[in-house]
């Protein structure tokens, strides 16, 4: 059987079927719960703010064209505008978050003292980022951290192409100034470091 | 183009993006229709105002508006619907008095302590405080000043959460669970049950929401929907 693409089932989507987006969420989930926790650094409000995205993305679905039929990226815009408005949007979703399910003792038994490190790397790696203005934030997280295109981050944002372009090359410019001035690896590559010293 | 982080991406715990798909499956069957009230609502209801203070010559009006979520209160930072928020549990005071708080304690940043708040009631029922220039904040926000009969039902709904929080421990925030209780499903549903009849509530109706009661969730946690006029049992693992 041949798979939906991301814009058939967003088609249906808007035609009023919760199961098709409900297959999205199933495809997209992941690379949204990774970029959330990217910009949190908290593995479990991103897994709330992941269900905040599609709740989100399902109010304004009728309101986007996919670019090249690919939703990722629209997800991803959906997720960095969640994030600049984090309480309002859990404000508003608040009911459907306590009926979602929650995290048990059980769940991350196997990879517990992992996330917790991931935890910790991630905070310090913010705590690089949070020195560049936060509209260069968005666009190194996206490019850098979620590996999208300058086209699909352009589109995730709503901007020009080119200035995803200039805004990526300020940050990258400013973090190696960073890395440098506190004794970081600076080999331009490195958005961020992976821990402050 | 890779900017090296070191981080693995992972997957959402074990079988929670089955379970937090239909969930999501779920919530959106009903959304656009508890939209469609919303905005059904907004457009009958304040014509059907201006048109009955018009023929009986009033020149101006206020909406008013009974708040329906009595569980929690918004502080705003500014008076703007589109302002960073802080939600925090309604606890029977005067929510100007909560927010206050909040804003003491420094939990709104960023903006300078208001000295004075307005609270008014949003579209959605839910009770909003924001910071208020003069007595017309609310109106100018589209909104309805909460009304003075709040007082009364505020400190009703206190006690009835105060009782059932009392048996069953603080309603889960975030990742963070507190009280040592674990309260069976039925227990916790027969205790919800008392406690509504008895406060008042007797037309809410106690439901289990968010999985099922079983051996690794056995222990309620409580939370509660006062626009559906629900108390929801979420089964969690002891704490």
């Amino acid at each position: 059987m041949v798979q939906a693409t991301d814009a058939e089932l967003w088609e249906r989507a808007v035609e009023g079927e919760p199961e098709a987006f409900g297959i999205l969420f199933e495809r997209h989930a992941r690379p949204v719960y990774n970029y959330l926790f990217r910009r949190t650094a908290d593995w479990s409000l991103a897994e709330d703010l992941t269900s905040v995205v599609f709740l989100e993305a399902w109010r304004r679905r009728r309101d986007v064209r996919l670019q090249h039929d690919l939703a990722l990226p629209w997800l991803l815009g959906v997720a960095t505008n969640v994030l600049r408005n984090r309480r309002r949007s859990q404000w508003r979703y608040r009911a459907a978050l306590e009926r979602m399910p929650r995290e048990r003792g059980e769940d991350f038994a196997d990879d517990a003292n992992a996330r917790l490190d991931d935890e910790r790397h991630m905070r310090s790696a913010l705590r690089a980022m949070s020195r560049l203005p936060k509209r260069e934030q968005d666009v190194v997280a996206l490019c850098g951290w979620a590996d999208l295109s300058y086209e699909e981050a352009a589109a995730a944002l709503g901007i020009p192409v080119g200035t995803v372009r200039s805004r990526l090359s300020r940050a990258r410019a400013r973090l190696r100034e960073l890395g440098g001035a506190s004794g970081h690896e600076g080999d331009g590559k490195r958005a961020v470091p992976a821990e402050e010293a | 183009m890779n900017e090296e982080l070191n981080i693995p991406e992972r997957d959402l715990p074990p079988g929670r993006l089955q379970s937090r798909k239909e969930q999501l499956v779920s919530e959106l069957s009903t959304f656009d229709r508890k939209n469609r009230r919303r905005r059904r609502l907004a457009l009958v209801v304040v014509p059907a105002v201006v048109a009955i203070l018009a023929a009986t010559g009033f020149t101006t009006y206020a909406l008013t508006r009974e708040p329906t979520h009595l569980e929690s209160v918004g502080c705003y930072d500014r008076a703007s619907l589109d302002a960073n928020v802080a939600v925090v549990s309604a606890d029977g005071r005067d929510p100007t008095v909560i927010c206050n708080d909040i804003w003491q304690e420094g939990d709104l940043p960023g903006a300078p302590i208001p000295t004075k708040l307005a609270a008014c009631v949003l579209e959605t029922g839910a009770i909003g405080v924001f910071p208020s220039s003069d007595a017309a904040t609310c109106e100018k926000l589209g909104l309805a000043d909460l009304p003075a009969s709040y007082a009364q039902e505020g400190k009703r709904f206190a006690a009835l959460r105060d009782a059932i929080v009392a048996q069953l421990g603080e309603p889960a925030s975030g990742s963070s669970r507190g009280g040592p209780q674990c309260v069976g499903e039925d227990e916790a549903r027969a205790v919800v049950r008392r406690e509504l009849d008895s406060h008042g509530y007797g037309d809410w109706a106690v439901k289990v929401a968010g999985g099922e009661f079983s051996a690794a969730t056995p222990c309620a946690d409580v939370s509660f929907d006062g626009a559906e006029k629900t108390v929801i049992l979420v089964p969690v693992s002891p704490r």
